[in-house]
């Protein structure tokens, strides 16, 4: 039995389908990261899943528990930053804490909590969340949403606005704690980042599941590529096309998918051929922005 | 639901910063009674808590906009809502904080009150005017007491109408404003209903009317003659009447808020 199973949920907002037939499931201990375009149907999802809104179609399964718009004790496991932090405004970040403390069985030990997700010290002691920077709130948020010790945690965004050493933070905040078995939805379009992070992967569009599976089989399935830095970078990409090769140009090198009789060999033999001077060849996956995009055309061209 | 009032008083206190209201309250009183009400006057003033009672009205209408509206403009709403607890315990954590709030404020009015009745008396308490003192600032603290009740009551029906519009419109300025209207135009609104009800007798039992009563009902034998005569019915029809008014508006916002997906 999986800790969240989503069973054919579908949503209308008037004529207009959100939710189109939604299945997947979270493990414990997995991080699942929710991607697609925007308006793609993510965030309608997570606020289905949190019970905050009501759901046309299909049912809702978490902690053996079926979830219900607006009645549910199953929730008092699952914690949520969906789209924005929430935040009073003349509260300090302790108060938060304190705040969504007070209902919880058992929860994190404060300190602790804002010392991991960086909302401790002089700055957060005193000042009022009002003051906050976007990445402050953001972190906070982040800290509201893992203070009640979940067991489920839907993250909406969580990265927006976090500069690098946060999200490093995050990061490995949120990894250890899916070590001890709590369980993440993220949704995020920083897509280097989720690709870092997620387990598994879920992809919609248009309301629909695309696709739902591990991260590594997902990027397997993407294209391999062969990236090759050129003292003519121009001249590389014009030569590979006419080879009827599939290339394209990256931020400083070439890339050429690896496919019928392309190698690395065979690129740094056409490129000394046609007199280039080769500084750097690398075979590697594509990434999850790449994958994505494919998948997504794909779908648009289907439909 | 201790801890959901917990939560809600955390809010009002920190966010919603109750306390303002409770020092204004206490010492407008002292403040009018001492330098601006005539001593003729006194004895009326006392009945209005030295002008804090609207802004007890105004700022218990305040704070139950403030506890609906402000969750959702903080996007506070999903948490809040997203737990353990029923949205009809969470609605009703709101409703009793805001009650209590009222009360504190009116415990704080009344200390003022006393406070500024007290300099008063000691203000002018000469040996030729200490017979008027005495006379003008006496007071019937039966009634007095009775009176303030029957305005708590009043207020119940204006913090139902606030309630609905913060539910229905999600907009504080809208709910606070049409509160505040209503709290200083009740008796305007309800001559302006008058005029409707010569047109059609039954009329005059609208909310309005029924509550501008309430709200001044004094329990004395004429005013239960009045009621009689004007509605053809005993006070207590009145009150079961107006409690009618008061718990449908009450279940309404409920109906909304419960029925919100956020
Ligand atoms: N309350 C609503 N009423 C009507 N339409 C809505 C409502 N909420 C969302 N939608 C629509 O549902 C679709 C999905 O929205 P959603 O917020 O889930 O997208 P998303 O995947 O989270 O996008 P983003 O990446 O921009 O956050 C959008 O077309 C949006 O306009
Ligand atoms: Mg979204």
């Amino acid at each position: 039995m999986s800790l969240l199973e989503l069973h054919h949920v579908s949503k209308n907002f008037g004529s207009y389908q959100a939710l189109d037939n939604v299945s997947f499931s979270v493990e414990p201990g997995r991080i699942v990261g929710l991607i697609g375009p925007n308006g793609a149907g993510k965030s309608t999802a997570m606020r289905a899943i949190t019970g905050l809104m009501s759901y046309s179609d299909g049912e809702i399964i978490f902690d053996d528990e079926r979830i219900r718009f607006a009645k549910n004790k199953s929730l008092a496991k699952m914690g949520n930053l969906i789209e924005y932090p929430a935040i009073y405004p003349n509260f300090t970040a302790r108060d938060h804490m304190t705040y969504y403390a007070m209902d919880a069985k058992d929860h994190a030990d404060i300190d602790e909590l804002m010392k991991i997700t960086g909302i401790d010290g002089e700055k957060f002691g005193k000042r009022k969340a009002k003051k906050f920077s976007l990445g402050m709130k953001q972190r906070l948020g982040i800290a509201i949403a893992l203070i009640r010790n979940p067991k489920f945690v839907v993250l909406d965004e969580p990265m927006n606005g976090l500069d690098p050493q946060s999200v490093h933070d995050i990061r490995a905040l949120i990894r250890s704690l899916a070590d001890k078995g709590v369980a993440f939805l993220i949704s995020s379009h920083l897509l280097d980042e989720l690709q870092r992070l997620a387990d598994d992967v879920v992809i919609i569009n248009k309301g629909k599941v695309l696709r739902r599976e591990k991260m590594v089989d997902f990027l397997a399935e993407g294209k391999t590529q062969v990236k090759v830095q050129t003292s003519d970078n121009d001249k590389m990409l014009a030569v590979a096309k006419a080879a009827g090769w599939d290339a394209s140009m990256g931020d400083d090198r070439v890339l050429i998918a690896v496919q019928g009789d392309v190698t690395a060999q065979k690129v740094l033999k056409l490129a000394t051929d046609e007199g280039l001077e080769v500084t750097d060849i690398q075979t590697g996956q594509g990434n999850l922005e790449d994958h994505l995009l494919s998948v997504l055309s794909t779908d648009a061209t289907r439909a | 639901m201790f801890t959901l009032l917990k939560q809600e008083a955390m809010k009002a206190w920190k966010q919603n910063r109750v306390y303002i209201w409770a020092i204004i309250a206490f010492v407008l009183p002292i403040i009018t009674l001492t330098s601006f009400v005539p001593m003729a006057s006194q004895a009326s003033a006392y009945g209005s808590l030295g002008g804090s009672s609207i802004i007890i009205t105004i700022g218990m209408l305040v704070l139950t906009a403030l506890s609906f509206t402000q969750e959702f403009t903080f996007g506070t709403i999903r948490p809040l809502l997203s737990r353990q607890y029923s949205r009809l315990q969470i609605f009703l954590a709101k409703i009793i904080t805001v009650i209590v709030e009222y009360f504190l404020l009116i415990v704080f009015s009344l200390a003022g009150t006393a406070i500024g009745r007290l300099i008063y008396r000691a203000m002018h308490d000469g040996s030729t005017e200490k017979v008027y003192t005495t006379y003008y600032t006496s007071l019937d603290w039966k009634s007095f007491l009775f009176a303030l009740l029957m305005s708590f009551v009043g207020s119940l029906f204006l913090m139902a109408i606030v309630l609905l519009v913060s539910n229905i419109a999600k907009s504080s300025a809208a709910a606070i404003s049409l509160g505040i209207v209503m709290s200083v135009a009740t008796s305007i609104l309800s001559a302006v209903t008058s005029s409707l009800i010569q047109l059609w007798a039954p009329l005059k039992w609208n909310p309005l009317t029924v509550q501008n009563v309430v709200s001044y009902y004094s329990g004395t034998s004429d005013f239960n003659k009045s009621i009689q005569s004007y509605f053809g019915a005993g006070a207590w029809v009145l009150f079961v009447v107006y409690g009618a008014y008061v718990l449908v508006m009450y279940a309404l916002a409920y109906w909304i808020f419960n029925r919100r997906s956020v």
